[in-house]
């Protein structure tokens, strides 16, 4: 999606991204950035946690007005308070399972 | 805790599955179309790559592949009418609620205070999944999508991958 971030900015539309890989998107570069380290599924929080999700939503949007330098990036202070486990790690144990034939959905 | 390294972890995984080395795109420079009003006049939008789709809409393939569909999603839709079809991250919060990868409620509250001007008449799902072919995305698929943008006059415009 960083490669989305920067085609919108060019054209003309100023960009924000929220990100959960800091190397992947320090590699892509999109305009301006927000990392916080939490797992690739939360990037706002943990879920009915609203106020968390306001919070890091509203430092994206602080960052969107405050950032000056192209592809700037900033790092939020929040630690997840486990360990974040990649999908790779977690298919080990709980597989990505094939969309149901009849409905197209992936099965809970 | 450290940040995940997730270039090398990527790697690892598909090159053990027999893939060939992802050729990543690395770039040194961005472009920058600075704000040119204050936040609390700003029209923004929002695009998910979560596989995230209203439920009158046919689900996301799950492992999707230099797939370029993007759904409009209707802002004042009910948190509850949405599914997650995405096998590249863990979607079992999104399933409880959609605001963990897609805050709809949390913009629409930031609006009715008036801390953003308004939330765009659409918002946006797509781009999902891995992307091989980047010339589609960056030649067709995304200018199409600053059009629609542009039509909605979208003074920013929110990305939150998964």
């Amino acid at each position: 999606m960083g490669l989305v971030a920067r085609v919108v900015e060019a054209a003309g539309i100023p960009t924000i991204y929220l990100s959960t890989g800091r190397d992947l998107t320090q590699q892509v570069l999109p305009p301006r950035a927000v990392f916080v380290n939490f797992p690739m599924g939360n990037p706002f929080g943990r879920a009915d946690d609203a106020t968390m999700q306001r919070t890091i939503l509203l430092h994206t949007l602080e960052h969107a007005v405050n950032a000056t330098e192209p592809g700037e990036m900033i790092d939020l202070p929040y630690d997840w308070g486990e360990r974040i486990l990649t999908i790779m790690e977690l298919q080990e144990g709980w597989s990505a399972s094939p969309p149901d034939p009849v409905t197209g959905k992936q099965p809970t | 805790m450290k940040p995940i390294d997730y270039v090398p972890a990527i790697n690892a995984y598909y090159q053990g599955l027999g893939y060939p080395e992802y050729d990543w795109t690395i770039n040194s420079d961005a472009p920058f179309t600075p704000l040119t009003k204050p936040l609390g006049e700003c029209r923004v939008s929002m695009l998910t790559s979560g596989g995230i789709s209203h439920t009158s809409r046919p689900p996301f393939e799950p492992t999707a592949k230099n797939n370029l569909r993007v759904d409009a999603v209707d802002p004042c839709a009910a948190i509850c009418d949405f599914d997650v079809n995405d096998a590249y991250y863990d979607t079992r919060d999104a399933r409880v609620d959609i605001n963990v990868v897609f805050p709809i409620e949390r913009l629409r509250e930031l609006a009715a205070e008036g801390v953003v001007g308004s939330v765009a008449e659409r918002l946006w799902s797509g781009f999902m999944g891995r992307t091989y072919n980047r010339t589609a995305v960056i030649e067709e698929a995304a200018p199409a999508l600053v059009r629609e943008l542009g039509k909605d006059e979208v003074d920013l415009m929110i990305m939150v991958p998964a």
